[in-house]
């Protein structure tokens, strides 16, 4: 059997965010039989708001995967991509000259 | 944003297919720090907010329009150029608090003032349509086309001149 259960709430910190959710049975399974409680992990990014681009030349500012967040490299967001939030970016040392084109994205908050 | 490289190299805003970069901090100031390397804005920018663009070693190329309402200041020790007669399009006014901002084809769009703090230096080749004042220097051989309050160590060849102060 397979469900999909939604996990909802706010973030108070960046970063990789890891947890466990319990989901317990009830009703089920047979007369006097316990209920079946099941652990789940879940592992939520959270961005920072500040990032640094890592791709190459030529490559879009809307794709995430070109910017890694400043604080959890692993994590990639695009900057000003989020809509309520001004998000920082920083373009720092590269092998080359690289060009970075909005196609189509149109940053609302970059500070 | 910040732009950094001491490889030798740097980077390019460019639009692509479409797109604005929209600079914007709400009521704060949005900030652009030019740290090392020579980069480029060519993708159109609207300045939502005040707006700092500081150059402390490195240079940035505005090879676009500025647009929008927010205030445009300019900071840190280099220089920042306005290449084109149209590159300040935006309405809202101009600080200059330290190094220098050059305008080798003028400030033609009317909007908000021009203020140079002390230190700071307007170099101008172009017609000027916007109020300079404040206690920074003004070099300008474009015609002044609102009035202007500066320096007196200033130098000011203007064919016309809407109003010359100290």
């Amino acid at each position: 059997m397979t469900d999909v259960r939604t996990l909802a709430g706010t973030p108070n910190s960046a970063g990789i965010i890891n947890g466990t959710v319990v989901l317990a049975t009830s009703g089920e399974g047979l007369a006097g039989e316990s209920p079946i409680n099941v652990s789940v992990n879940y592992s939520v990014p959270v961005f920072s708001g500040s990032a640094v681009w890592n791709g190459s030349t030529g490559s879009s500012w809307g794709t995430a995967a070109n910017w890694n967040d400043q604080l959890t490299p692993s994590i990639n967001a695009a900057p000003g991509t989020f809509a309520g939030f001004s998000d920082a970016m920083t373009l720092n040392d590269s092998s080359s000259n690289r060009t970075i084109t909005l196609d189509g994205t149109s940053p609302p908050s970059i500070v | 944003m910040t732009f950094s490289d001491t490889t030798g190299s740097g980077y390019t805003v460019a639009q692509g297919s479409g797109g604005t970069l929209f600079l914007d901090n709400g009521a704060g100031t949005a900030t652009v720090s030019v740290l090392s390397g020579t980069h480029t804005i060519s993708s159109p920018v609207t300045l939502n907010s005040a707006t700092d663009i500081a150059s402390n070693g490195g240079t940035l190329l505005l090879n676009t329009t500025l647009t929008g309402s927010g205030a445009l200041i300019v900071s840190g020790s280099g220089m920042l150029t306005l290449p084109g007669a149209d590159t300040l399009s935006s309405s809202g006014g101009v600080t200059v608090s330290q190094g220098t901002l050059a305008a080798p084809l003028g400030i033609p769009h009317a909007g908000g003032g021009v203020t140079l703090a002390s230190g700071a230096t307007l170099v101008a080749a172009g017609q000027i349509n916007r109020a300079v004042s404040g206690q920074g220097t003004l070099t300008a051989t474009g015609d002044l086309l609102s009035a202007v309050r500066v320096n007196s160590a200033s130098s000011i060849r203007a064919a016309r001149r809407a109003l010359a102060g100290r």
